[in-house]
């Protein structure tokens, strides 16, 4: 009895001891963790990731995060879906902004299209086949001529086989200022605009379909306008700067990935 | 807490070589106190119901001693976010974040805690009931925040081609059709006169003459110059009535003349492409469209049938026949 005794005694002393270690080590860890976390969230973003114990807690944090959140649309290594409108991550060619991590965790916080006045919201692609092709201002629709010519048009900026008298024809809508208005958006050059997401039409990066003319057609006469979530309120602050800052890193200047060969009809 | 021991042991100790007794040095064995257990019982417990009464009857809301990491102020517990404040110094100077001075990093600041202040003002006004312009913005927030979730969705394949089957009917080419229409003026002869040239121009067509000729020979107004257009425009440049019969006859064909409120009228169909079925893959973007616009109208109906039900709305005795729950008159 005085021995089961002793041995319960010391048993219940040492499953303190051992709860108190554990609950001292979690909350060394989650201190470490906040503190890390702080350093993250007040760091100047574009420094980030040359600090290297900075950039290995933001890179820890964000691929898993990633993995998580991310990847059921932008792939697990950040891979387009030219189905869906999904960019290519891994590329340097950024549809809003260049590229800078505090852009990117602002597209993070609140979104593309996603209902959040802070997010991008500027413009979507208009649908030139249909009796209102804009909701935003009121444009008219294009011919079945009109949708032809200017993908021939768009088609002849990296395809030397394009027919350039129906090209010629399409330029002209491209450039009206009461058809069309893809200028607008799209810039005097047809390279895009950042500021509002809309693409560069002149290089080989195709955010839907691949260059074909029925691919172009299809998003002139269909219209595009693709989204992502806001996850303010929904991931924290530190998971949000984490993945701004691994998406980042997916980001490679290889012009082999920016390159894409030309569509063959 | 000293551990009471057994009694075997205590008597155990009590009866050592020597009748020592090894709990001498500690005073007599422990017994449990009952009497002051319950006393520093009762005694943490009022001291937990004190501090927990002083805050509920004391507190301003949740209060904040410190700035979290991801703010960059608190305006009356209210953050300024830290990206926030980036992005509107970089939008504001055309600079990157660390290129700016400390002079504009501070004016900004002081711009967004000023719009802070104002909104918070603007809050306690309770703009939101007085002012239009607010009320419109909320409801227009408030109506994309009801959807949010579904537009950024991404529907599985699946769902699509099961919505794409149940409504396959509604999927199909626009169509498109070119077409020249051709006008007697309706002043220009008598009405028998009138039918009589447009009869004989038609006739004209059908047998291969060049619509410039017939236009001359029977002195016809080139109503609308031939379109080549989708059919939705068609039917607005033609009105419904003319669409309708161009929209019936073939390629090459020429209707008979048409009475119209204008005069009377004679369609050449230079080409018509009917809407044709489309495959899913054809039709895929749109049925994405169709599907997420759908489940947004679910959502905004269930959200508001969700906010009626919840609210206390009562309805003035002259219009008791408002149905706050039912459908739309």
């Amino acid at each position: 009895m005085h021995v089961s005794w002793h041995r319960s005694n010391t048993a219940a002393v040492a499953i303190a001891v051992l709860a108190a270690l554990i609950c001292t080590a979690a909350l060394l860890y989650w201190h470490r963790t906040s503190a890390e976390g702080a350093r993250l969230l007040m760091a100047v973003p574009e420094e980030i990731r040359s600090h290297s114990d900075l950039n290995h807690f933001a890179m820890s944090r964000g691929r898993a995060a990633f993995a998580q959140y991310c990847a059921s649309c932008h792939g697990s290594k950040g891979q387009p879906d030219p189905l869906r409108g999904v960019p290519d991550l891994r590329d340097q060619d950024w549809l809003y902004g260049s590229g800078r991590i505090d852009e990117i965790q602002k597209l993070i916080l609140y979104g593309i299209r996603a209902g959040n006045s802070k997010g991008w919201d500027l413009a979507s692609m208009p649908a030139f086949a249909t009796p209102n092709p804009y909701t935003r201002y009121s444009t008219p629709a294009l011919t079945p001529q009109d949708i032809d010519d200017v993908t021939e048009y768009l088609y002849s900026l990296q395809n030397s086989s394009a027919d350039l008298i129906a090209g010629a024809r399409g330029r002209k809508v491209f450039y009206s200022q009461s058809r069309g208005l893809c200028w607008d958006c799209h810039g005097d050059h047809a390279q895009g605009d950042r500021a509002i997401g809309a693409p560069n039409l002149t290089d080989r990066i195709w955010l839907y379909g691949d260059g074909s003319r029925r691919s172009i057609r299809a998003s002139i006469a269909g219209g595009r306008g693709g989204s992502c979530p806001a996850w303010i309120g929904k991931l924290s602050p530190v998971t949000i700067t984490a993945l701004a800052v691994y998406t980042q890193s997916l980001s490679r200047p290889n012009p082999a990935q920016a390159q894409r060969t030309p569509a063959h009809d | 807490m000293i551990l009471g021991a057994p009694e075997n042991v205590t008597e155990a100790a009590s009866t050592r070589p020597g009748g020592h007794d090894v709990h001498s040095g500690l005073g007599r064995a422990a017994e449990p106190n009952t009497k002051r257990a319950m006393v520093l019982y009762a005694l943490g417990a009022l001291i937990g119901l004190g501090a927990a009464g002083y805050e509920l009857l004391t507190a301003q809301g949740t209060v904040t001693r410190s700035v979290p990491a991801e703010d960059l102020a608190l305006i009356n517990q209210q953050p300024i976010l830290r990206s926030d404040f980036v992005t509107q110094l970089e939008s504001e100077t055309g600079l990157p974040f660390e290129k700016t001075s400390r002079q504009e990093k501070l004016r900004v600041l002081d711009e967004m805690v000023d719009e802070e202040l104002k909104v918070q003002r603007g809050l306690e006004l309770n703009f939101a009931e007085t002012d239009q312009d607010t009320r419109n913005t909320l409801a227009t927030v408030v109506n994309h925040q009801m959807i949010a979730e579904v537009v950024t969705s991404q529907p599985t394949e699946k769902d699509l081609v099961g919505y794409f089957e149940a409504h396959r009917a509604q999927y199909h080419s626009p169509g498109a059709m070119t077409v020249c229409d051709l006008a007697l003026p309706k002043a220009s002869l008598d009405v028998a006169a009138q039918a009589q040239r447009a009869a004989s121009a038609a006739a004209s067509l059908r047998a291969g003459t060049p619509l410039q000729q017939v236009q001359k020979r029977y002195e016809l107004a080139n109503a609308n110059s031939c379109e080549n257009n989708f059919y939705f425009a068609i039917k607005i440049h033609l009105s419904d009535k003319l669409f309708a019969v161009a929209q019936g006859l073939a390629t090459g064909a020429v209707s008979d003349p048409v009475q119209m409120p204008d005069g009377v009228h004679i369609l050449q169909i230079v080409s018509n492409l009917a809407p044709a079925p489309e495959s899913y893959s054809d039709a895929r973007d749109r049925v994405e469209g169709d599907y997420k616009d759908d489940h947004e109208a679910r959502v905004r109906a269930g959200t508001m049938s969700f906010l009626r039900h919840r609210a206390n709305i009562m309805i003035a005795g002259d219009y008791a026949d408002y149905q706050i729950y039912g459908s739309r008159p």
